[in-house]
């Protein structure tokens, strides 16, 4: 476990289980993010990425263990709910496809509880950061966008609660690298201007270059947790990626 | 010519009744992805506890908003008892479909328990008639296309523009996501159900007034709302009311220059006839999709 800050942290997991029936996600999962950070957390497909956001967005009560934000315990073994404060994008973006740009981005802001002149407010200061074809045509499904359309609409509408901490699943996947770029400069915009990151990834290439922070899950179990930069975190990816016995 | 316009506006006010059970259904498909073929039985048990009421020295008006309030709140739990634990799934959709069409058949079985299964005299909202067009239309029947047409306007609003009725769009098409946001499904749910419900309590009110009331009385009215919300678009709001309508019109006309005996051969081939041309009704739209 490492502790980046004297502050409380934005989030923290303290020995967090979870299975899915018999099955084995999250080992003592304990891992702290600061505030302001930017945390990548990578490993390869299984490792528990996803769970691990679901659980710390408070959207999956853990098996045991505890998930505190700012410093209050907001889930344990059976209670879980959304935590104020913490926008999720999911992997696979979970948009609402029969929804328009316009109404998917509203929700975000009405989801969190914001007023209906508070969420105007927001919906054109977002609506002016997403790209021309979406701003150009918010009436569109968002259905019929394309895959990094989908991203940055995906981003947006989370942005829209103005959350402290975005969680933000695999949003390179299916992506161009052109798109992944567009993705990985909005996401340093949000972090420049005091949000903290915590980003789950499959591709450690953007991911370790953007963060302050690196966390290495292998199949549910942190594997290694602290700078993204020297040879002890280039030894735990290799580890993590490919396997011990690859060193 | 004159007999066509007076047969589409007696139609029209035939057909309020549909129109109203046509919103009822589509107003819970679209909020919790569910068919409720319980739905004019609800609106039937609530019109049954208003005339207990009216019986018991209630006016009139306050029993209209008392069978309101019993079928939504029928609805409710209805759908938290029988609907919610289900859980949410495309599969899950005939098995609800089955579980509403039990539920509506225990209903009937528990109104005629209680009430008995002879027809029951039931009075007007609003008594008297009127000459439209020179047709005379019984101004409850009139009072029920009023309320139609404002729960058209008010529902197509509210579904379209207001961030609650976007809300339970999304909860539709995605709970878990829905969640994600902090939108209370749950409420969505239940607020849903109501609305449905309580339309389908208006409906049956009126159509008690028209001739009587007994546990059956849904039978065919809710058999010609379903016509409707197909012929309008099971996913358009105004589509189902226009598509109710529609019913009634089409119903008075086929009577009217064929037959009485094949009003609904008449009304349903049209129907066929329309879905074949129009998949989506009327109104209704196919899901896009990029692919």
């Amino acid at each position: 476990m490492l502790d980046m800050t004297s502050a409380p942290p934005a989030l923290a997991a303290e020995g967090v289980t979870h299975r899915y029936g018999g099955v084995l996600a999250l080992d003592g999962v304990s891992v702290q993010i600061g505030t302001g950070q930017f945390v990548s957390v990578l490993g390869s497909n299984g490792a528990g990425k996803s769970t691990l956001a679901m659980v710390l967005a408070g959207l999956l009560a853990p098996s045991s263990g505890t998930v505190r934000a700012g410093g209050h315990a907001v889930a344990s073994r059976g209670h879980g709910g959304p935590i104020a404060g913490v926008s999720l994008v999911p992997e696979g973006r979970r948009l609402f496809g029969q929804l328009s740009v316009r109404e998917n981005l509203l929700l975000g802001g009405f989801g969190a509880g914001a007023s209906g002149r508070e969420t105007r407010r927001r919906l054109d200061e977002v609506l002016a950061s997403l790209p021309k074809a979406l701003r150009d045509d918010p009436g569109r499904a968002a259905a019929t966008l394309s895959g990094g359309e989908q991203q940055m609409l995906a981003i947006g509408r989370a942005i829209m609660a103005q959350p402290r901490t975005l969680i933000i699943d695999e949003p390179s996947m299916g992506l161009a690298p052109v798109l992944i770029n567009q993705v990985y400069e909005w996401l340093s915009r949000l972090h420049a201007d005091g949000v903290t990151i915590l980003l789950m990834e499959q591709m450690a290439t953007h991911a370790v270059r953007h963060s302050d922070m690196m966390v290495i899950l292998d199949r549910g179990r942190v594997v290694y947790a602290g700078s993204p930069q020297g040879d002890a975190a280039s030894a735990a990816l290799i580890s993590g990626y490919i396997g011990e016995e690859a060193l | 010519m004159g007999d066509i316009i007076s047969l589409i506006i007696s139609g029209i006010a035939n057909g309020s009744a549909y129109a109203l059970l046509a919103l009822g259904i589509v107003i819970i498909f679209r909020s919790t992805d569910t068919v409720n073929f319980a739905i004019g039985d609800t609106g039937t048990l609530a019109t049954f506890a208003a005339l207990s009421a009216i019986a018991a020295g209630v006016p009139i008006a306050a029993a209209f908003f008392l069978a309101i309030a019993v079928a939504g709140v029928v609805g409710i739990a209805a759908e938290r008892l029988l609907i919610r634990p289900l859980g949410h799934g495309q599969h899950l959709l005939f098995v609800a479909l089955v579980i509403t069409i039990g539920l509506g058949l225990v209903m009937q079985a528990g109104m005629g328990a209680f009430w008995g299964n002879t027809p029951k005299p039931f009075p007007p909202l609003v008594p008297g008639w009127i000459q439209v067009a020179g047709v005379a239309i019984s101004l409850n029947k009139i009072a029920a296309t009023v309320f139609a047409l404002i729960a058209m306007g008010f529902v197509a609003w509210f579904f379209g523009y207001m961030p609650f009725g976007i809300a339970m769009r999304a909860s539709a098409e995605d709970p878990l996501a829905a969640r994600m946001l902090g939108l209370n499904t749950g409420r969505i749910a239940s607020i849903a159900w109501f609305l449905g419900c309580g339309l389908a309590a208006i409906a049956m009110f009126f159509l008690a007034a028209e001739s009587s009331l007994n546990p059956h009385i849904a039978h065919s009215p809710l058999f010609r709302a379903f016509a409707g919300v197909f012929l309008g678009g099971l996913t358009s709001m105004p589509g189902a009311v226009i598509g109710g309508f529609a019913i009634g019109v089409l119903d008075n006309i086929a009577g009217h220059y064929i037959s009485a005996n094949y009003r609904d051969t008449i009304v349903f081939t049209v129907i066929v006839v329309v879905l074949f041309v129009r998949p989506a009704g009327f109104l209704g739209s196919i899901r896009k999709e990029r692919v």
